[in-house]
């Protein structure tokens, strides 16, 4: 049929096509007259009649018209004409309709690329579906999750027959030193055996991948390095291959360039390095430090690999009893790297934000309905004019689509903005390298909400109208009724959406408050920590590493303000140093059995620079070398588990591949995460590191002084580089920074989820205000017959608080089961308060009721002061 | 269409009809919109009195097919006047669309006839 194409042309070329009939029908005129002229008549009467005999110019002119006419659409563009016309001149309406729509989509959109980026698209491995996360459990220990020892991720490797392949990696990233070009500095790096990445089939960027081979004792040291670094170091992926980096002293040759997408096993690794299978480590199956990662075989299922394992697990506990004792294996989603609180946190981010949706789209289906009263006369009008109602319903569907396209625009603008504020929520073990961006997935999810939202919102008042835009409503008089119901039942759902949001973000925010005000244990104020991690081999030896940190701390304590200085091998929070067993003998004396503790090597007055009381005994000296007898200083914790109502003093432990004897009793510090119960701790001399690699020597320097940190971190800078000008400081950080780190996830989450129901609080409000508007504009006249008859104002203004609190206490019925579900939905994200916490439901409660009556009171002031003279004359 | 004056006597344009004879007339060279009505009024014996609130549409229809095209020249006797010309698929058309009509008028004729 018709071209559409040449019909939208015309439809943007309509000036021509007016211009060249009106001259077409002028020159057709012309000639008629011409030869009427010819023909014997007179000019004027030829003239006459050739208009007489042509008919009505303009009629011609419009079916002219009509042949080109794109009936529905070019009626759509009219419609959207009049729409924009209409919006246009109720700025009011259209502004807050497009602002509640922004907002719900806005937030929506943002929380759903988060959720899309965390949980959602597919890990960027090959074959994602194929991969599976293998660990170790002792759930008899309550361990839910542990890596395996190489010699029996070998074992696994050997037996499993569900695997195409299966490689080992160490689950967290080591700092190295790197040298030799320009500034020395530390480099995130990570260390996996070469199967790993034939499991994850990611291509290098240049260069090869690291393969078994390189695993080999006796293979050439050869690394993997980031496109950032590539390009930050050597100008370029194809430049980096070949060359050589020095990593804490070592020469390796780099092999291979990953491309920025690839974030395994977590997303700052700059350096990949093979897994050296030396023969100690061959041998050490009871050495727990390695995550498996295998690729299914085709037709292979996760419960057929699960069944595989669970056989090999059982031969490995009857092989190996006394290192393999109540281990199992587990075949996990890849995705379970991430924890359950940050799988909680985001789903709940998300579930909020649509319930700041349809909060707004309930509010948008509000104000969309009592505008459709209002127009009724207008509609009715236009209709009696000869208008259809399908095109009468068509332009309200448009309107109501123009706010939305408008107001869902604006929201992905917002969400795009906000996305690097919800960046901090993307946990960093996430195997995904691209960073959290609005991308097409979001923007389609967006524009499927936008419709729906027209559809669902839109279409309701449209067909209501529909239904009631007949000649009856020609009368001037509003009927309510029927209508207030749908309304009513509108916000009953946004006070009870928004009551949910309220006592989630009260319990949040109460749980970041009870994780504030633990007491750590020790006093971070004051304290400044930077990190020199020292390179081996060139501190292997303890001589030269007591060198260093005596030098640096003798500097450190010349300086002005420093009270105390120490080092540590890590500091508190950033917990990377091991747990081992302790035993004691005639005590705890099997170490399957014995209590761990984490274990810290230290420089003297530790304890002094961060504030940790001792309970009794004494610090560790600078007599505690090498050669002396071994010491320990044990936390409260410790000493109560293996002796307890025992003096500490004097007791034989047996940690660390060496027998050490306690000389001091020291207060429980917060070790590992702010809300976690403090671990039994022990203490060692920094010299008597023992058989232990160098790996735990200390690295975390500590400095405790009055005045300036931030010169003082500056002043520490140089006087490392003047110790070692090779080695590289870092992060340097104000110890109460770390402490607030541990606490940052929750404060960002409280403070969204707050934000929310804030928003939601506030459009619940316009709703109510909106409704009981409605009602009392609605019932003007029977209130003036009411005040006329005699009826006291103090009894109408009852009569409309009441109807606004009648609405809240029933949204609040509605709300507490709900919130109550929510909260134990979320029970992984709460800390010291209980889903059902009393406070947190009553003050929410109460602020709904309270919102319920300031939203109320305007309206039902405006009822009470009705004056009857004028609705009665107003009516008759 | 017919026009007003002689209402029961002209005979009305089949749909489609209007379109074949302006094909037609385009067929023995370009024209404008007051020859083709003239063209058709002589042509038909007076019978056909296009309608220009039918001509005109029927023009534009057949522009939009690309059947004809438009172009605007003097004419002999020195007005500018839009001459509109037949294109290849015209042309085309105004065959296939003759050869239906001739089939059209025979069945037609044959019903009736029988019908007599």
């Amino acid at each position: 049929m018709l071209s559409i194409w040449s019909r939208l042309r015309a439809l943007f070329h309509r000036r021509s096509l007016e211009v060249d009939l009106r001259d077409e029908i002028a020159a057709h005129l012309q000639l008629d007259i011409d030869e009427l002229i010819e023909q014997g008549m007179s000019p004027e009467a030829a003239r006459s009649a050739a208009l007489r005999q042509f008919g009505s110019r303009t009629a011609v002119r419009e079916s002219a018209h009509d042949a080109w006419r794109l009936g529905r659409l070019e009626s759509f563009v009219q419609d959207l004409r009049y729409a924009a016309r209409l919006l246009r001149r109720s700025p009011g309406f259209s502004g807050a309709a497009v602002a509640i729509v922004a907002l719900g989509i806005g937030a929506t959109a943002a929380t759903f690329t988060l959720l899309d980026h965390v949980l959602l698209r597919p890990l960027p491995f090959a074959r994602p579906d194929r991969l599976v996360l293998l660990h170790e459990t002792r759930l008899a220990q309550g361990v839910a999750r542990t890596p395996t020892s190489l010699p029996n991720f070998l074992d696994w490797k050997a037996a499993a027959s569900s695997f195409d392949a299966m490689g080992a990696y160490i689950g967290i990233l080591f700092p190295v030193n790197f040298s030799g070009r320009g500034e020395p500095r530390r480099l995130d790096s990570a260390q996996m055996s070469g199967d790993v990445f034939e499991v994850l089939g990611v291509a290098p960027l240049a260069g090869r991948p690291l393969t078994p081979a390189d695993d080999r004792p006796g293979a050439p040291d050869v690394v993997l390095v980031s496109e950032r670094l590539a390009n930050a170091v050597f100008g370029g992926a194809a430049a980096a291959v070949g060359q050589t980096l020095s990593l804490d002293n070592q020469p390796a040759t780099v092999v291979g360039v990953m491309p920025r997408r690839f974030a395994f096993p977590a997303r700052d690794a700059d350096v990949w390095r093979p897994l050296k299978l030396t023969p100690p480590m061959l041998a050490a199956r009871a050495n727990h430090f390695l995550y498996v990662v295998g690729r299914l075989r085709p037709g292979t299922s996760i419960a057929h690999a699960r069944a595989d394992m669970a056989v090999i697990g059982e031969q490995l506990q009857r092989s190996y009893p006394k290192e393999n004792t109540g281990t199992a294996i587990a075949v996990a989603d890849l995705r379970d790297l991430l924890s359950p609180q940050a799988r909680g946190l985001v789903v709940a981010i998300f579930v909020s934000s649509l319930c700041l949706l349809l909060i707004a789209c309930t509010n948008l289906a509000n104000l969309l309905v009592a505008r459709a009263v209002v127009r009724r006369h207008e509609l009715a009008i236009r209709m009696a004019l000869g208008a259809d109602k399908p095109r009468v319903v068509r332009q309200l569907l448009t309107e109501h689509a123009l706010l939305v396209v408008v107001g869902g625009t604006l929201g992905l603008g917002a969400a795009t903005i906000s996305v690097p504020l919800l960046a901090r929520l993307v946990p960093s073990t996430l195997p995904i390298g691209t960073p959290l961006a609005v991308d097409w997935r979001a923007v389609a999810f967006s524009a499927a909400l936008v419709v729906m939202t027209t559809l669902i919102f839109g279409l309701t008042p449209a067909m209501r109208s529909w239904r009631t835009a007949d000649v009856q409503a020609l009368r001037a008089r509003a009927t309510p009724g029927g209508a207030q119901w749908g309304r009513s039942a509108l916000v009953l759902a946004e006070v009870a959406g928004s009551v949910v949001l309220l006592v989630a973000a009260a319990l949040l925010v109460k749980s970041l408050w009870r994780v504030q005000a633990i007491d750590p244990g020790f006093r971070a104020d004051g304290v400044l920590s930077l990190r020199t991690a020292l390179p081996m081999p060139k501190y292997a030896r303890p001589e030269s590493r007591q060198a260093f940190y005596q030098r640096v701390l003798d500097g450190a304590r010349a300086m002005p303000g420093v009270t105390a200085a120490a080092y540590t091998s890590y500091q508190p929070m950033e917990f990377a140093s091991g747990r081992m067993p302790v035993t004691s003998p005639g005590f705890a004396d099997d170490p399957l059995t014995a209590p761990e503790a984490v274990i810290h090597f230290i420089t003297p007055r530790f304890f002094e620079t961060l504030g940790v009381p001792l309970r009794s005994g004494r610090d560790v000296t600078d007599r505690d070398e090498g050669q002396a007898a071994f010491v320990a200083i044990v936390s409260e914790r410790l000493a109560q588990r293996l002796w307890p109502g025992r003096d500490p003093i004097g007791q034989r432990i047996f940690v660390a591949r060496a027998e050490r004897t306690v000389v001091g009793v020291a207060a429980d510090i917060a070790v590992r995460r702010l809300e976690d119960a403090s671990d039994p701790q022990v203490y060692f001399p920094a010299a008597q590191l023992g058989p232990l690699s160098p790996f735990y020597a200390p690295k975390d320097l500590l400095v405790r002084a009055s005045g300036d940190l931030d010169a003082l971190g500056l002043s520490l800078e140089r006087l490392v580089h003047a110790v070692d000008p090779n080695q590289a400081v870092t992060e340097v950080r104000p110890m109460t920074a770390i402490v607030a780190a541990q606490t940052a996830p929750r404060r960002d989450q409280a403070t969204i989820l707050t934000v929310f129901a804030a928003l939601a609080f506030a459009l619940a409000m316009v709703g109510l205000h909106g409704v009981l508007s409605y009602a009392v504009a609605s019932r003007t006249q029977e209130i003036g017959v009411r005040v006329a008859l005699g009826a006291e104002r103090s009894a109408i203004l009852a009569l409309f608080l009441r109807q606004g609190l009648v609405l809240g206490a029933l949204g609040v019925a509605i709300a507490v089961p709900l919130a109550y579900a929510t909260a134990q939905a979320m029970g992984a994200l709460l800390f010291g308060v209980q889903p059902g916490d009393p406070v947190s439901y009553g003050m929410s409660v109460l602020a709904a009721l309270g919102m319920t009556l300031v939203s109320s009171a305007h309206p039902a002031m405006r009822a009470a002061r009705i004056d009857p003279a004028t609705t009665i004359r107003n009516e008759s | 269409m017919s026009t007003v004056d002689n209402l029961s006597e002209r005979l009305e344009f089949l749909q489609g009809t209007l379109e074949v004879l302006i094909l037609r007339s385009l067929s023995l060279g370009a024209n404008h919109a007051y020859g083709i009505s003239q063209f058709l009024k002589q042509e038909s014996g007076q019978e056909f009195a296009v309608d220009n609130g039918s001509l005109y549409p029927a023009l534009q229809r057949l522009l939009q097919r690309k059947w004809i095209d438009g172009q605007w020249k003097t004419s002999p006797n020195g007005r500018r006047a839009r001459y509109y010309r037949l294109t290849a698929a015209g042309r085309k058309q105004l065959v296939t669309a003759t050869s239906k009509w001739e089939r059209f008028v025979q069945a037609m004729s044959k019903v009736l006839a029988s019908a007599r």
